[in-house]
């Protein structure tokens, strides 16, 4: 029996299940905790005072669209933003403090204790060194493991990313490989490491569904079994419903909703999430395409209204005064003065 | 100025483009060693596109879909197999060949790399009218900015970088510089899945509109069954270089008969917290 998605709303023949939620010795005490952070890039602001904290065994999804911020987000959580950037605000893994945080330091957090996948990865890779020297040399900057256990790890993490030849693939050099299997070895070395927290931006976007469906089962699989964190940044939403346990829509740099993944998709009180919610491509559609009118903006300086205003159905004049402060409601938080009606 | 339009005068662009029995392998690991193994990226593929419809390729990571791409827009060379526009054989059809290649013009997925950041987007847009002398040179200017006005891009974004543009709007810089050779086959390596679902869907609207416009025949590569429902008139499905299954999208969806279509429909990520598939364990 065929489950033909966004268009059969039950479910009868019973093969989706739900994922367990967090279990009660993950939960407690946030792994990352990210408070007020800005980042600025000259004139442009990426990034206005964003928080949001994420536990152990969590999986936190970010969405938003391109220019919303997501990256920059990112990249400023482990300190990899070009020397350009200023950055304001707080960023804690288990307490302590990353921002202003020596290079030594950070380096060592970065693949042993972060693991982090980013966008533009597939260009990152050495060219001139074979995939299995790049994996290895992973494991070696976090204490030595002999070659031959290194690629045999490698190896194995490969295959559990459904590469069909693994062997070959560790020996190839990075242009001899397909999109998609460039981007599973990106995975494979954020993951090599066992890494508590894992920042995966845009990592299945070069994949298709049964190779992304096994990337996100060993995200999963790696919460589950050891309690790690994970960030998803992605503009599938498809993605986010089927991973994540808490969502943050960003838009023009700031935290547009908060909320648990149920929240956001049945009951969606920023206007920005409903129209996202409302452009995504379903199975089974045809024909049309429905785009958000009008195009992402670029904050410059600070922000003094809300970023959505020039784009959103329900403006009214007070939207402009400034920008809406965070407003909880149950189990959702939203930065919007004229909010989508609660259906809950 | 009627001049300065692309496709002034023509009726319909489209062509016909037919790809038959083509062959591509590749030697992996270090050219040196002997005992490099040999991969068969594209395995005895034929199909057809009517002009001014629409294919959709999706398959398997590595399956060779890009391999495919890449030897109809002349980057690489088959081992064996024909490629003709319009029955003109491009890869054997010697100066004639040659003349119809131009025909065929690639969008790819990532419009970051393909785009040299160093070149205004203004110049981008006009290399290729420039090299093939399609007008005269005092009629670039106006023909780029006709150009990138149906492309979505305003005239100032001409005189910057690409590196200054978002990655909807560099694709839009890619599609307008590919269409500015006059094309009658597009064909698109997954130029929407590096972009967020709103600018996504922007997108394939200017693509729809281009192709109503100017009968242009779409080859799209893709891995989302969701967009190739809604853009194409058939679809083929590859795997291992090979085609396994091809027909009606609707069909395919619906119907599939081979395993890795069946996979790949049940894998659709529902966009529906409350419909989370088992693990695939
Ligand atoms: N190195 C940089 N220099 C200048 N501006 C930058 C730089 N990196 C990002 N920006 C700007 O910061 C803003 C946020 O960019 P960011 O890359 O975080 O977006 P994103 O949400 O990740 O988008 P996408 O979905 O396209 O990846 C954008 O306006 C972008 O132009
Ligand atoms: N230059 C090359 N040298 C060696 N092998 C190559 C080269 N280019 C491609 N290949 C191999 O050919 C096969 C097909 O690759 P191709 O890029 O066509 O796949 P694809 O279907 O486009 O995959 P994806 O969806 O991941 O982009 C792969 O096994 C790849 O490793
Ligand atoms: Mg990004
Ligand atoms: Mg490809």
């Amino acid at each position: 029996m065929l489950a033909l998605d966004g268009t059969q709303r039950s479910d009868p023949a019973g093969t989706e299940t739900q994922r367990p939620g967090l279990t009660p010795q993950h939960a407690g005490a946030p792994l990352i905790e990210v408070s007020d952070l800005s980042v600025r890039f000259g004139a442009v602001t990426a990034v206005s005072s964003v928080s949001f904290s994420v536990a152990k065994g969590e999986v936190f999804g970010v969405v938003g669209e391109s220019g919303a911020g997501k990256s920059a987000t990112a990249r400023a959580i482990i300190g990899l933003l070009p020397p350009t950037a200023k950055i304001a605000g707080s960023v804690r893994y288990k307490g302590e403090e990353l921002v202003g945080a020596s290079k030594a330091r950070l380096r060592q957090a970065r693949g042993a204790q972060i693991g982090y996948v980013f966008q533009d990865a597939l260009t990152a890779l050495d060219p001139v060194r074979t995939i299995g020297a790049q994996l290895v040399e992973v494991l070696n900057v976090h204490g030595h493991v002999s070659r031959r256990d290194g690629l045999e790890r490698a190896a194995d993490l490969l295959a559990e990313l459904k590469i069909n030849d693994p062997v070959r693939t560790l020996k190839a050099y990075p242009h001899q490989l397909s999109g998609g299997m460039r981007q599973r070895a990106v995975i494979a070395a954020a993951l090599i490491a066992n890494p508590e927290l894992i920042i995966a931006d845009e990592v299945t976007s070069a994949l298709d569904v049964t190779v992304q469906r096994k990337v996100l089962d060993l995200l999963l699989g790696v919460c589950a079994a050891r309690g790690a964190g994970v960030i998803l940044i992605t503009h599938d939403l498809g993605v986010v419903a089927q991973t994540s346990d808490r969502v943050a829509v960003l838009y023009g740099g700031i935290v547009a909703e908060e909320a648990d993944v149920f929240s956001l998709f049945d009951n969606p009180r920023h206007p920005y999430s409903g129209a996202l919610l409302n452009s995504m491509p379903r199975l089974g559609d045809q024909g049309v395409f429905e785009p958000i009118p009008g195009s992402a903006i670029q904050v410059f300086g600070d922000l003094r209204a809300c970023p959505f205003a020039d784009r959103c159905a329900r403006v009214a004049d007070d939207c402009r005064a400034g920008v809406p402060a965070p407003f909880k409601e149950g189990g959702t938080t939203y930065r919007c003065l004229h909010p989508l009606e609660d259906t809950a | 100025m009627i001049a300065a339009q692309p496709y002034a005068g023509r009726e319909r662009a489209g062509a016909l483009l037919e790809v038959r029995n083509l062959c591509k392998s590749f030697r992996v690991g270090s050219e040196t060693f002997t005992r490099a193994a040999l991969v068969k990226a594209v395995d005895d593929v034929t199909f057809r596109i009517e002009p001014g419809s629409t294919m959709g390729l999706v398959g398997e990571s590595g399956s060779g879909k890009s391999t495919v791409a890449r030897m109809i827009t002349r980057l690489i060379r088959p081992d064996s197999g024909e490629i003709l526009i319009d029955g003109q054989d491009i890869v054997t059809g010697g100066a004639a060949g040659k003349r119809f290649a131009r025909l065929v013009q690639i969008v790819f997925q990532d419009p970051t790399s393909s785009l040299n950041p160093r070149w205004k987007v203004g110049d981008l847009i006009g290399e290729g009218v420039l090299v093939h002398r399609l007008c005269p040179r005092s009629e670039i200017r106006n023909r780029v900015v006709a150009l990138a006005g149906r492309c979505g891009l305003d005239v100032d974004s001409l005189d910057r970088f690409p590196h200054e543009f978002s990655g909807g709007q560099r694709q839009r810089i890619a599609i307008a510089r590919a269409l500015a050779v006059e094309p009658s086959v597009l064909v698109l390596d997954e130029p929407v899945s590096a972009l967020d679902v709103s600018v996504q869907a922007q997108i394939l609207v200017l693509l729809q509109e281009l192709q109503a416009a100017f009968g242009l025949t779409y080859l799209l590569i893709a891995h989302d069954l969701a967009v190739v429902e809604r853009f194409c008139s058939h679809v083929a499905v590859m795997r291992l270089g090979r085609i396994v299954e091809a027909g009606l999208p609707r069909d395919i969806h619906e119907n599939p008969k081979d395993p890795y279509t069946r996979s790949l429909v049940e894998a659709h990520p529902v966009p529906d917290p409350h419909r989370r598939k088992a693990m695939t364990a």
